[in-house]
């Protein structure tokens, strides 16, 4: 129903608008009679005080209807179907009145503007404008109406006759005191109002005299009516009962019972008896008039030739000035007004055309011009050629400065430019007026319509276009038609947006921010206001008057001062951070994502899914979904922003807080959404601190230079568990109005699905979203007496704090994981200690805290690598009542210190020469600090291994001199020392082999022994075997990974030498010992950080150090462990030469033994034998070697002309097949035979050792020397 | 009062590359975006006329009431537009020429992107100077 009427009324609108396009319509209303009506004041209160109306309101509502009317001029007579006319009071005939004539006109049409052209429509270039044209062929339906309601009640008194009224109505309340005399003042013939003396206008007319007559008064009105009719005559005199209790005074037009009204009797009596008698009377004047003075006329104009111009003018002023009466020009002008108020165009258009001639262009322009437009007119009316006239008539009043009318004109010259559909020369008639001087309203109109004729000419100018409805939004903003104004600009904006066009851009924005807000689209006026200072362009005074505008309009138009987004400050999305206990920062989380990993697998917090197979191909189903942050009520969130203020002002914010919003989530709570998004004044602090809000805010004052940035902390405290979001900033900006700032974080743009790809989605960042869960206890961790610089190797002590801060919660389970975890063993002995059993793995403390207590936990620290460290501490713990929300929490510390250089330590190692199964171990130490005083004693050196022990070499049982242990700075130290089989373990019995044995060598035996199997030394050393194994398996994968980039494979010489990619069978060969060297230093130089002025002290360890087996004359063979090389690593990297997983390739060990001088008489016998011993000894614990000893040939003669040789040759059995049990020692008898005394060498023999796959074959490089004496 | 020119460079998608006023003194920031509408509007007419001469000057192609707007239009599609009140043609058709030349050998630097502002302040110095040269 309710549309059908909405659609019924908008079709009667789309009607009534229709009759304004007819533009002969427009002009018959303008011309048309005029009926001047006065009243005195008290009939003018009288209806104001009704319906704030008055007489002509109420009498201009009766001339809708259609009126026949017979006029009678001469010998033709006229019918005129719809005869009427137009109520006037004299305020409109006042010129001075124009101006607000002209704004009640413009607005008439207040009603039809609209918000926008055409909805949705972004106009940027040519293209478009067809489009445009289409969906919205009608942009500007106010127009027709507009330029209707201005024809209309345009008028010029001096040059036409329209206005002048053909009768006047003269009315007076019988509640005036004298009537009679009241209405023969309002009018006297003689005396006629001024306005009409101005302007010629004839006093004659017929006058109407009218008493109103209220209910309410007691007044005789049909005396004085009887009186009037005396006074006036019966035919002019009426009385007007009125009734002031109802809407205009119960004299409101109703067609069903018009014919019955008052007024429609005394209205019918004016069309149709006192104008038509009026007119035809006055015609017959005129025309007699103008042939009374004619044959004058002629006379002058003669006169006039003769005498010459100068003489004429004079005349003419003289005319001018003598006739008050009647000139013969304004007859006949009149008379020609009058026949074109009578329709007959014909007989007008003739008198116009002889009026004319009378007139010219240069002396009296708007004569000229009014003239020529009713030409225009006429000849319009008649369907004939008037452009050149309309034209004419243009520039003359243009010329006379009468802007209005010339507006009336180009109204109706542009309807016939239109009909031409010559659009061009359209917009230009129309901008070219709507730069002059006139209504501004109306000048907008103007623009506005050269504007969208532009876009209709055949080149569609849509550049000019627009400018032109920039330049209509001006004119509507002077106007103060805001509405039109916005939508002007709006429409136009598109065409400049985003081309750097800086004035327009800034005229335009300034524009849209001012009447987007005053037409209340907030949001828009904020967007702009953005724009505007976006480029920061503006001077600082143009900056300081926006910005002062801004807060005024904002004031002044927003509801409880709350704008909602503000413009500025501008927020650097992209330095957000939030601070949050359970979780890192950004900044430091590649320290501690690798250990929050590992607690999450140790809880059994698995969110990916185990992929396998076939699931691989849907990958990006297993995913995991980032999930939203958990918080702890009562605990502080803290987010850290910079902002920046973009201006070159300095801006204040007042109370700048975080904006959050809240949903309770929990089973049976409210699932209403809760936020802080309004003002933060005093009563809403209050009602925060008072705990009715489900979070606590911090405020913070603020004042921001220009183009500052500033750095600030925010926290937000979350008072019950539930959703909490962040959204960004409120603040109060220059202390007047309230906003809030949001925080745009970037998002993932997703793109796993097709919807996904087909459409621009976005992840949700969840960074500022927060499950608040039930109170936690919260730990706290410090470090304490950490030292900040160590040496390398440095053992010291150190402590934890661990301090349970919740009052109300317990806390268990702690576990503790290092960034360093080889560096650090918590406990003081054997029996608290907790160890680390891998290096992924965590430390379990075997604590748990009540409410507000504390603990410390002491432990060792050896500093094993050199440089600035920061170890970072993270401690896990739970909560003893248990949270499913949050299973554990986690506390992190971190501390940092220098590691700084101390003794760097070589080692070798070499087969004995005299032992079968000796070995040589050295070591050379130095002190690399240069210039550090810092001396270093070596106090203790011990071996750790399952079968061997060692023995000093170097000296006997006490250090022979102190100096050798005391290494001063860029002093070296050798040592020597012996490795042989501990006889108390033998590697075959294989339930001792837990057992380690441990050898001890004290430098100085005054001091005590430190123990290496115990705490901390020993583990610091186990701890530095898993680094060292961790390190080399990622050595080996990376190997791995570079063969499997490598396309060729290279198969390495001698498979047996390859590497075994299984390092399961590391050291399975017994052969290598594990060595630490303890040192003391007295240092209070060099470190003033150092607070123990005592001893320092410190292990070097030197695990697996390898001692093997080697055959130099085999290449493959030859190892070269006999070399010296550094087993420090201060770095932390591995320096290893020689990788410690090669298996012994040959554990075989031989050696010859025999006399080495043997006296022998060659003449008794001239063969001297020599029994040898040849000593083979497998050094393997398992493999059993089968080998071949084969004596070869001697050399060949080295000088043949010698008759002599130096020969010696092998007796006996010359090859032996021999096998050898693990650690098994065969002494095989060799005899050697000499024919000549002299020196030999003895090896010439070979040993051939079957290994698994091929043989090997050895040759002896030892010199084994024998003197051959003869006695 | 002096008598006013301003000179912009437009690029290709109805974008400022350049803009000075002559004589650079006057300080009147109301009448600027008058300019800028009026210069901007003159696009229109230029795209007209650009296709009807093979002459790189358009000579004087608009009127704005007492202003005249005068065009160049480079084999780029970049428009040299002046805004200026009096009618001589033979200066302006020079000076478009050679601000023409400045501009291609601005071009010829290989850190300019082509349709992008002109913010050296060589480029700017010399403008000024032909300005100097022709229209004082």
């Amino acid at each position: 129903m309710n549309n059908n009427n909405n659609n019924n009324i908008y079709q009667q609108q789309i009607q009534a608008l229709q009759q304004y396009k007819d533009i002969k319509h427009s002009i018959q209303s303008w011309i048309t009679p005029k009926v001047l009506i006065l009243s005195s004041p008290s009939v003018g209160k009288l209806f104001q005080k009704t319906n704030n109306s008055s007489l002509h309101e109420v009498f201009a509502q009766y001339v809708m209807e259609k009126k026949k009317a017979n006029f009678k001029i001469g010998e033709s007579s006229y019918d005129l179907q719809d005869f009427k006319v137009n109520f006037i009071n004299s305020k409109s005939l006042d010129p001075q009145e124009n101006p607000n004539l002209f704004k009640d006109i413009g607005n008439t049409v207040d009603s039809l503007s609209t918000d926008e052209y055409c909805n949705n429509f972004k106009l940027r270039t040519k293209q478009d404008i067809p489009y445009f044209q289409k969906i919205c062929p009608e942009p500007t339906p106010w127009f027709d109406k507009y330029r209707h309601n201005f024809i209309r009640a345009s008028h010029y008194l001096e040059t036409e006759t329209f206005a002048h009224p053909l009768a006047c109505i003269i009315a007076v309340s019988s509640e005036d005191q004298n009537p009679i005399g009241m209405l023969v003042k309002m009018f006297d013939p003689a005396k006629p109002p001024q306005i009409f003396q101005q302007y010629n206008i004839d006093p004659n007319i017929p006058k109407i005299y009218i008493l109103v007559h209220p209910e309410t008064s007691h007044g005789e009105s049909d005396k004085r009516l009887s009186e009037m009719k005396n006074t006036f005559g019966p035919t002019v005199s009426y009385i007007l009962r009125v009734n002031t209790k109802e809407d205009y005074c119960g004299l409101h037009f109703d067609p069903s019972t018009a014919h019955l009204n008052p007024l429609t009797l005394i209205i019918n009596d004016i069309l149709q008896k006192h104008i038509p008698n009026y007119i035809e009377r006055s015609m017959i004047d005129l025309s007699e008039n103008i042939a009374t003075n004619r044959k004058s006329f002629f006379s002058k104009m003669k006169v006039s030739f003769r005498i010459g111009n100068k003489k004429n003018e004079k005349e003419v002023e003289q005319d001018a000035t003598q006739s008050n009466q009647v000139s013969i020009e304004q007859s006949m002008r009149k008379m020609a007004d009058q026949y074109f108020l009578l329709q007959d165009y014909e007989q007008a258009l003739s008198n116009y055309k002889s009026l004319v001639k009378e007139y010219n262009s240069d002396k009296s322009p708007n004569y000229f011009a009014s003239v020529n437009e009713m030409i225009g007119i006429c000849n319009f009316m008649l369907n004939k050629e008037s452009e050149s006239y309309l034209e004419l008539a243009y520039n003359n009043y243009q010329k006379a400065g009468l802007n209005h009318c010339s507006v009336r004109v180009a109204f109706l010259h542009g309807e016939l430019l239109k009909r031409k559909s010559n659009y061009k020369a359209l917009s230009d008639l129309y901008k070219q007026t709507a730069e002059k001087d006139i209504d501004p309203f109306c000048s907008a109109v103007l623009w506005e319509q050269a504007g969208f004729y532009l876009m209709h000419s055949p080149w569609l100018l849509f550049r000019k276009a627009c400018m032109r409805i920039v330049m209509a939004g001006d004119k509507y903003s002077e106007a103060g038609k805001r509405k039109h104004a916005l939508r002007c600009y709006s429409f136009s904006y598109s065409v400049y947006e985003g081309r750097d066009w800086n004035f327009i851009d800034d005229h335009l924005h300034l524009s849209l921010v001012r009447y987007s807000f005053f037409q209340g689209h907030t949001s828009d006026a904020i967007l702009f206001v953005n724009k505007l200072l976006e480029k920061n362009c503006q001077s600082f005074q143009k900056q300081n008057s926006i910005i002062r505008e801004f807060l005024f309009i904002s004031k002044s138009y927003t509801k409880d001062n709350y704008i909602g987004e503000l413009p500025i400050p501008s927020i650097l999305n992209d330095s957000i951070q939030v601070g949050l206990n359970d979780y890192s920062s950004e900044a430091s989380k590649s320290i501690w994502r690798d250990m929050e990993d590992g607690f999450k697998k140790e809880a059994q917090i698995i969110s990916k899914p185990q992929l396998q197979g076939f699931d691989l191909w849907r990958k990006d189903l297993f995913v995991e979904a980032e999930k939203e942050r958990t918080a702890v009520v009562e605990e502080l969130i803290t987010v850290e922003v910079e902002i920046k203020n973009p201006l070159q002002i300095p801006l204040q914010f007042n109370r700048v807080h975080l904006v959050a919003s809240f949903k309770d989530t929990t089973e049976g709570g409210t699932q209403m959404e809760e936020s802080n998004m309004s003002p933060l004044d005093d009563q809403a602090l209050e009602k925060m601190q008072a705990g009715e809000t489900p979070f606590i805010v911090e405020p913070v004052d603020l004042l921001l230079g220009p183009s500052e940035t500033k750095k600030l902390l925010f926290s937000i405290q979350p008072t019950r568990p539930g959703l909490l979001v962040i959204k960004g900033l409120g603040l109060c900006m220059c202390g007047v109005i309230w906003g809030k700032r949001e925080f745009k974080l970037k998002q993932k743009r997703l793109n796993k699905t097709k919807a996904h790809r087909e459409s621009v989605m976005y992840e949700p960042n969840l960074s500022l979203t927060f499950r608040v869960t039930s109170p936690m206890p919260r730990l706290e961790v410090q470090f304490l007496e950490f030292a900040q610089s160590m040496f390398h190797g440095e053992l010291r002590q150190a402590k934890l704090l661990l301090k349970n801060c919740s009052n109300k919660m317990g806390l268990k389970n702690v576990r503790i994981r290092l960034t360093h975890p080889s560096m650090v063993c918590f406990g003081t002995s054997d029996q608290d200690a907790s160890l680390l059993e891998s290096l992924d793995s965590s430390v379990l403390l075997n604590i748990s805290l009540k409410a507000n207590e504390q603990v410390t936990i002491p432990f060792w620290v050896r500093a094993i690598q050199i440089g600035r460290h920061q170890l970072g501490c993270l401690v896990y713990y739970e909560s003893e009542a248990g949270n499913s929300d949050l299973k554990y929490r986690l506390a992190r510390c971190q501390t940092e210190f220098e590691v700084k250089p101390s003794i760097r330590v070589a080692t070798f190692s070499q087969q004995s020469s005299s032992d079968l199964n000796a070995y040589i171990l050295g070591i050379e130490v130095d002190n690399s600090m240069i210039g550090e005083s810092t001396a270093f004693n070596l106090a203790q050196f011990s071996a750790i291994s399952k079968f061997w022990k060692i023995q000093p070499l170097s000296y006997q049982d006490q250090v022979p001199n102190k100096s050798i242990v005391t290494i001063k700075s860029n002093q070296f130290t050798n040592l020597f020392f012996r490795i042989c089989p501990n006889l108390e373990t033998s590697p075959t019995q294989q339930q001792q082999q837990d057992k380690l044995s441990i050898t001890n060598i004290s430098f100085d035996p005054s001091l005590s022994m430190f123990d290496s199997s115990s705490f901390p030394v020993y583990n610091f050393l186990e701890l530095e075997k898993l680094l060292i194994n961790y390190q080399l398996s990622q050595q080996q994968q990376q190997q791995q990974l570079q063969q499997q980039n490598q396309p060729h494979h290279h198969t390495t010489s001698g498979s047996s030498l390859s590497l075994s990619p299984n390092s399961q069978q590391n050291y399975d060969h017994p052969n290598h010992l594990d060595l630490v060297l303890f040192w003391e230093c007295n240092s209070n130089s060099g470190s003033s950080l150092n607070l123990l002025s005592g001893n320092r002290i410190g292990t070097l360890n030197f695990p697996n150090i390898l001692f093997l087996p080697t055959h130099y004359s085999d290449s493959a063979l030859s190892t070269p462990w006999g070399s010296w090389k550094s087993t420090t690593s201060p770095s932390g990297k591995i320096i290893t030469l020689i990788d410690p997983n090669l298996k012994i390739q040959l554990p075989l060990r031989f050696q010859l033994h025999s006399d080495l001088d043997v006296n022998h008489s060659f003449q008794q016998n001239p063969l001297c034998i020599v029994p040898l011993k040849l000593q083979l000894m497998n050094c393997s614990f398992v493999h059993q070697l089968n080998l071949t000893v084969e004596c070869l040939l001697p050399h060949e003669n080295v000088f043949d002309h010698s008759s002599t040789t130096s020969q010696y040759f092998w007796t006996g059995s010359t090859k032996t097949t021999i096998e050898l049990k693990p650690q098994e020692i065969v002494n095989l008898p060799l005899y050697v035979c000499f024919n000549q005394p002299g020196v030999y060498n003895i090896n010439r023999f070979k040993l051939s050792v079957k290994l698994s796959e091929s043989s090997k074959d050895i040759y002896s490089t030892v010199q084994h020397l024998i003197t051959i004496k003869d006695t | 009062m002096s008598v006013l020119y301003t000179f912009l460079i437009i690029g290709k998608n109805d974008n400022p590359l350049y803009e000075i006023e002559f004589p650079s003194s006057s300080q009147k920031k109301e009448s600027t975006y008058i300019n800028q509408y009026i210069l901007h509007s003159s696009l229109d007419i230029v795209e007209e006329h650009v296709w009807k001469s093979n002459n790189m000057y358009l000579k004087i192609i608009d009127k704005y009431n007492k202003y005249n707007i005068s065009s160049y239009v480079t084999a780029g599609q970049i428009k040299l537009m002046l805004l200026h009140e009096k009618k001589d043609e033979d200066p302006i058709r020079s000076f478009f020429t050679e601000v023409h030349d400045i501009y291609l050998k601005y071009l010829l630097n290989p850190f300019y992107t082509f349709n992008t502002p002109i913010t050296s302040p060589t480029f700017d110095a010399r403008v000024r100077k032909l300005g100097a040269k022709y229209f004082f």
